[in-house]
């Protein structure tokens, strides 16, 4: 998968997390920071993610794991979700300086055939 | 503003058609969920075809959700001592029924450390896929 974004400066990409035990070795992809504390100007509505083309054809479910750690900034909050062509299937918030950890999701991708984009986004929320 | 950090891994594709229960909140063996919280999880429908006329995959008549072996809901809508939601959140909006969440609040305080099971028994209304 490619790094598609950035926000706050950082890329969004595949790492070995200090702050996170990924369930299927020690590589991950991350949005956003590792490590608690980074500030950054963040515009009201940017978003970043990453994204990749996925030939759904057969495909039922889409299965992932995932940690989401909320900014603690008061007032703000990001959207975590999952699109497919730009539609979001899965998708949730939290209240600020939260976590939340599952070992897995699942997505009913039934209805597609073919490449469709697939993107793990965030995107800062305080406004909607 | 303190950047979030969104982390996922273990991404896979199921080719396995069928009905499953997946997404639960609490997550199926977690530990140190609230006392007075909620229990959530979702009935996904992953078939791939059904005839055009039949638009909602999950059948609620055949659908029954056990709380600590005790009827908490079935078609005809939560029972005493339990309540919550039952929204069809299943895309695409032309097929109804196809990703079901279920939140299902209990009127008691469960106790300190205590298992809480949840059974669901559910089928489509696709005839030989259950």
């Amino acid at each position: 998968m490619p790094a598609s974004l950035l926000i706050g400066g950082h890329a969004a990409g595949r790492i070995q997390p200090t702050n996170w035990t990924p369930p299927g070795g020690e590589w991950c992809y991350l949005v956003g920071a590792d490590s608690d504390g980074i500030i950054e100007e963040i515009e009201d509505g940017e978003e970043s993610g990453i994204e990749q083309s996925i030939d759904l054809t057969g495909i039922f479910m889409i299965v992932f794991a995932m940690k989401f750690r909320q900014t603690s900034t008061p007032g703000r909050t990001f959207r975590l979700s999952v699109r497919i062509d730009d539609t979001e299937w899965f998708g949730f918030s939290i209240p600020t300086g939260t976590t939340v950890e599952y070992v897995r999701r699942a997505i009913n991708a039934t209805r597609f055939t073919g490449v469709h984009n697939v993107a793990f986004m965030i995107k800062e929320a305080s406004g909607s | 503003m303190e950047l979030p950090a969104l982390y996922f891994d273990v991404l896979n594709t199921s080719a396995a058609e069928g009905i499953y229960v997946e997404n639960g909140v609490p997550e199926i063996g977690s530990l140190g969920a609230a006392r007075d919280g909620s229990v959530g999880f979702d009935i996904i429908a992953a078939v791939s075809a059904w005839p055009t006329a039949l638009t909602e995959i999950v059948d609620y008549a055949e659908t029954y959700i056990y709380i600590n072996d005790v009827l908490a809901w079935d078609d005809e809508g939560f029972k005493a001592g339990f309540s919550g939601t039952v929204e069809d959140v299943g895309q695409p909006e032309d097929y109804e029924r196809n990703v079901v969440r279920f939140v299902i609040d209990h009127s008691d305080t469960w106790s300190s450390e205590q298992v809480v099971s949840v059974r669901v028994v559910s089928k489509t209304r696709i005839p030989d896929l259950g």
